[in-house]
């Protein structure tokens, strides 16, 4: 393999399928029970439920069916977890709630998002250009903006490595 | 050849101003810029050997001689010139480490001692066939910008640096140590500085996750909190790997190809070793911190392993800071006479094309190692890593023209005489300084303080730097690979604190070893060395070949790892510290025969926050042991196992609380700091040594913080069997006069034995020559009763409080503790 003439960075703008997955209902979710005894013992209160979702980015040439075949063959397991696919990246529809995403940062080694594509490949499906690995963190109850950013900020995600992002639903 | 441009015009000065012509404060501000950490004497050094060759140094020139030359690579401080003042002596240490550790090493010539201080780790022999390597090194500045990926990055330097000592050893046990500041910590923090809650837990949750995913058990450490370590949080890790004896010796040939394997090579990772905090700033485009790739390690282990049997490369090192720069380099120094390698980093398997050539080539992306392969067993090595799913990249070959030759495409990048980069470092002469604290020793004793013996004990019991590690050591599997025979955690419930663990490598060597197993552990104790750090080094290296003893290593053959951590060796007394610290290394090694066999040191542990105040971490010690288990059944845990046992105590108790947990109760000052007397002790610990191995006691434990006090309640609560203390039968010294210094001075070279009735006679007559005396004997009732010294009972604690009492505090600090505030504990 050459090396190819160093270039400067570009926004990727190929095309992206948002792979969320979650606790089926009834099934436990012990991460979000850790994740909302961590926010109390930080001192915010009010948060009744937490959940914690795992998301990948997969990116390339992929149609919906293909990205759908991922999801349901790799990334879900069918008899604990839901999934939901989309292009932008929508959640699972809940009750209103904060929801605090964090990924790593596009220079930051995934092993994660790595090991997707190495997995894919095994599965003999079309592998997406590059997969990333995230997190959604869903905070239910009575929960203010700096509250959110503080669990966020304190607990959650760390500039460093991560780009992060708090949104009411 | 032309000068590299890079295209940020922030720091194009390479290209703008010529080295030549630039003045030392130009240089020092283009140090600055590119974050090289070379000195002004450094600098010149480098403009004086390219005006002599008469021409400008690439920014891959410099940039390699930077990391070469780092503090990291070349321990600059421990190797040169040190005017050093102690009271009214002065004396010039030409090289410390020469002069202390190394020395020891040199004069105790141990012939199973194999290879120290020349490879990535230290090499002893473990049996016939087989030896272990053993390396410790920190991983500092990153945990505190990113402690989640700098501890596992941390542990995946630490493997890989076992997987580069000699051919490559397989890895069967993770050790780590951390220093930082108290979880319930709530002073101010400037920002940018993550609460040490979060960097513990974080760090925790980093040494698991890679020692867990790769396999290896963590199954040995330790932590200590003082509020000092809030900027500057200490993170060892350490790793024990097994290699065939006959796989020690490595070797570069000239014409053997430099081959890349593992991880590829990005932007992540460039400047680990240097970077300041401007790497906070969101707006930089690199990333010095990385997350570790663990199961991308593990493939390489499997395929390197498989390739080091088949003989299919002559030599291998790990890439760690500086990246392709310093490995390469290392190896180049060992091909042929000259040394040397050309380098074509065309060849280089990336992870984006949004790198620079030099940044190729100092990149620190994780997981990748370097070997030397002969050109005739390129297929076959290459069809060993593919087959583990391993990508392996040809860089170019070794030569024996003494230079290092860098290339990409048809641009030189690098042409540097090999011993002007290694040699060339100029060395300057540091001054130091030491002056002993006042120290006035209680006259008259602490008889009045009997009253509060109890409060004290439970004081102790739950300090953060005694109190249960359940709550970490938990998170780690320290069973994988089926060997853990003394584990972390001991007694009727696994829930008591070991001293050493022991591993019983089967899975490894198989049926030949036998029951042969090895043991592993620690000394610490940073607030001895706030007074004096000599008897600190001399302390932990009785601690930690105690803890060996305890349970059924074999002593005589105990290597040392010496880890520093320090604050700025431009400050005379940090640096006067940091020589008294050394000399103690020196004078415990020859004292206990226990040679050094590897080290590690982090200097400028500092921070300098917004007032400009430089903040120092108290000088920090960390020595690991490792001893051979002749028979790993034969091995003992610390908790009392029935009633009606004698109990021994061995060792002289004597007034030494300086630094002690008393003193922190009590708000005592200036007493004595415990001191190790090598002679005795040694002796001392070769009889306990031989006396556990031959199943002499039941329960064995030694005395450190907290001092006799807390080893008997550890043994009692651990085991549910209750003891009985007299402290009239306690041999001491004359200055001892009151029950409560008997309890709780921290006196060094001290054991509790609890030795089964029948075996009284036979334990004596092993121990015959060493101090000691039947102070007691475990009983029924769960209780530790003390009797004073008058006859009359001076305490009895319930064991369940007590035990409570040191359970709680580490879970409560971090909201784990069932019951606190009506929260359950993690489901």
């Amino acid at each position: 393999m050459t090396m190819p003439a160093p270039r400067p960075a570009v926004p990727d703008a190929s095309p992206r399928w948002v792979v969320e997955v979650s606790a089926k209902p009834g099934n436990p979710d012990p991460a979000g029970a850790a994740l909302a005894h961590q926010v109390a013992a930080l001192g915010v209160s009010g948060v009744t439920e937490a959940r914690v979702h795992a998301l990948y980015e997969l990116r390339g040439k992929l149609s919906a069916a293909q990205a759908t075949d991922i999801a349901r063959q790799l990334l879900a397991d069918p008899v604990t977890q839901d999934f939901r696919i989309d292009r932008s990246g929508a959640s699972i529809p809940t009750g209103p709630h904060w929801r605090l995403e964090v990924w790593l940062r596009p220079s930051v080694t995934d092993p994660v998002g790595e090991s997707v594509c190495k997995a894919v490949r095994d599965l003999g499906l079309p592998e997406p250009a590059s997969a990333r690995a995230g997190t959604a963190y869903l905070l239910f109850g009575r929960l203010q903006k700096a509250q959110a950013e503080k669990v966020l900020e304190k607990l959650l995600a760390n500039p460093v490595v991560h780009r992060s992002s708090a949104e009411q639903r | 050849m032309s000068s590299l441009r890079v295209e940020e015009p922030s720091v194009n000065g390479a290209a703008e101003t010529p080295w030549s012509a630039a003045t030392g404060r130009e240089l020092t501000e283009l140090n600055a810029r590119h974050g090289w950490s070379l000195d002004a004497a450094e600098l010149a050094a480098v403009q004086a050997h390219f005006k002599a060759l008469k021409r400008e140094p690439t920014l891959a020139e410099v940039e390699t001689l930077a990391q070469t030359w780092s503090e990291h690579c070349k321990h600059k401080t421990f190797t040169s010139p040190i005017r050093y003042r102690e009271g009214k002596t002065v004396k010039l240490v030409k090289n410390l480490l020469q002069e202390t550790v190394a020395f020891a090493t040199q004069k105790l010539k141990k012939p199973w001692c194999l290879s120290v201080f020349e490879d990535n780790a230290g090499i002893v022999a473990f049996d016939k066939a087989w030896a272990l390597a053993y390396k410790a090194e920190t991983h500092n500045h990153p945990c505190a910008v990113e402690p989640y990926g700098g501890a596992e990055t941390g542990v995946g330097g630490v493997v890989r640096d076992v997987l580069g000592a000699g051919l490559g050893a397989k890895p069967v046990l993770n050790t780590d140590v951390f220093c930082f500041a108290a979880p319930t910590y709530d002073g101010p923090l400037p920002a940018g500085t993550l609460h040490p809650k979060r960097t513990m837990t974080s760090v925790v949750a980093g040494v698991r996750d890679y020692g867990n995913r790769m396999g290896i058990p963590t199954a040995a450490g330790g932590i200590w909190f003082d509020d000092e370590y809030r900027f500057n949080p200490l993170v060892f890790v350490g790793t024990v790997g097994l290699i065939p004896r006959s796989a020690i010796a490595k070797s570069v040939k000239p014409g053997d190809l430099i081959v890349a394997a593992g991880g590829r090579t990005g932007r992540d990772g460039l400047h680990g070793a240097t970077f300041s905090s401007a790497a906070l700033d969101d707006s930089s485009s690199v990333s010095a911190v990385q997350i570790g790739h663990a199961i991308m390690e593990k493939k390489v282990l499997d395929a390197q392993l498989r390739a080091r049997d088949k003989g299919l490369y002559r030599g291998v090192t790990d890439c760690g800071a500086g990246g392709f720069s310093s490995a390469v380099g290392e190896m180049a120094e060992k091909s042929g006479k000259k040394g040397g390698a050309r380098v074509r980093l065309d060849g280089a398997l990336l992870k984006t094309t949004e790198i620079l050539p030099w940044e190729t080539w100092v990149s620190e992306s994780q997981e990748r190692m370097v070997f030397a392969v002969p050109k005739d067993k390129l297929a076959a090595f290459a069809e060993v890593f593919s087959a583990e799913g391993v990508e392996h990249c040809v860089l170019g070959e070794f030569t024996d023209t003494g230079r290092l030759e860098v290339s990409w495409k048809d641009q030189k990048l690098v042409d540097l005489d090999l011993h002007f980069l290694h040699k060339g470092v100029p060395r300057r002469e540091r001054p130091a300084v030491w002056d002993a604290p006042k120290t006035a020793p209680k006259k008259g004793g602490r008889g009045s303080e009997k009253a509060r013996a109890g409060e004290a004990l439970r004081f102790c019991l739950s300090h953060l730097n005694v109190c249960s590690r359940e709550w970490i050591i938990r998170q780690y599997d320290h069973e994988v690979q089926g060997g853990t025979v003394v584990k972390p955690l001991q007694g009727l419930h696994h829930d008591g604190p070991g001293d050493a663990c022991v591993i019983w490598p089967q899975a490894v060597v198989g049926e030949s070893g036998g029951w042969r197993g090895f043991a592993v552990s620690h000394g610490m104790n940073p607030s001895y060395g706030k007074l004096d750090p000599y008897a600190m080094a001399l302390a932990c290296v009785d601690e930690a070949l105690s803890n060996l003893a305890c349970v059924g290593a074999d002593v005589s053959q105990a290597a040392l790892l010496d880890n520093f951590c320090w604050g700025d060796p431009e400050d005379p007394k940090a640096l006067g510290a940091l020589v008294r610290c050394a000399n103690g290394c020196r004078d415990a090694a020859l004292g206990f025969s226990a040679p050094f066999i590897s080290g590690k040191d982090s200097l400028n542990n500092t921070y300098l926050d917004a007032k400009g105040a430089k903040h120092s971490i108290p000088g920090t010690l960390l020595i690991s042991a490792l001893a051979p288990v002749p028979d790993v059944r034969q091995a003992v845990t610390m908790d009392f196992k029935t009633a009606n046992n004698p109990v021994y105590l061995v060792g002289w108790t004597s007034d030494e609380t300086g630094g002690s947990l008393w003193e922190e109760f009590s708000g005592e000052t200036g007493g004595a700091v415990p001191l190790v007397e090598p002679r005795s002790a040694k002796e001392a610990l070769l009889a306990v040594s031989s006396a556990v191995r031959s199943g002499l006691v039941m329960s064995a434990h030694d005395l450190r913080e907290g001092g006799l006090a807390v080893a008997a309640a550890e043994m009692a609560f651990s085991g549910e069997v209750g003891v009985r203390l007299d402290l009239e039968r306690v041999p001491r010294t004359k200055d001892v006069t009151d029950p409560v210094t008997i309890l709780f001075s921290e006196s060094p070279s001290r054991f509790l034995f609890e030795v089964a009735p029948e075996k009284e006679k036979a334990f004596l007559k092993a121990m015959k020559g060493v101090p000691l005396a039947r102070v007691g004997q475990t009983i029924a009732n769960p209780v530790l009763r003390v009797v004073d010294l008058d006859s009359r009972t001076l305490m009895e604690e319930r064991l369940h409080e007590l035990k409570a009492a040191w359970q709680r505090p580490l879970a409560s600090a971090l909201g784990g503790w069932p019951g606190q505030n009506g929260n359950g504990s993690h489901k």
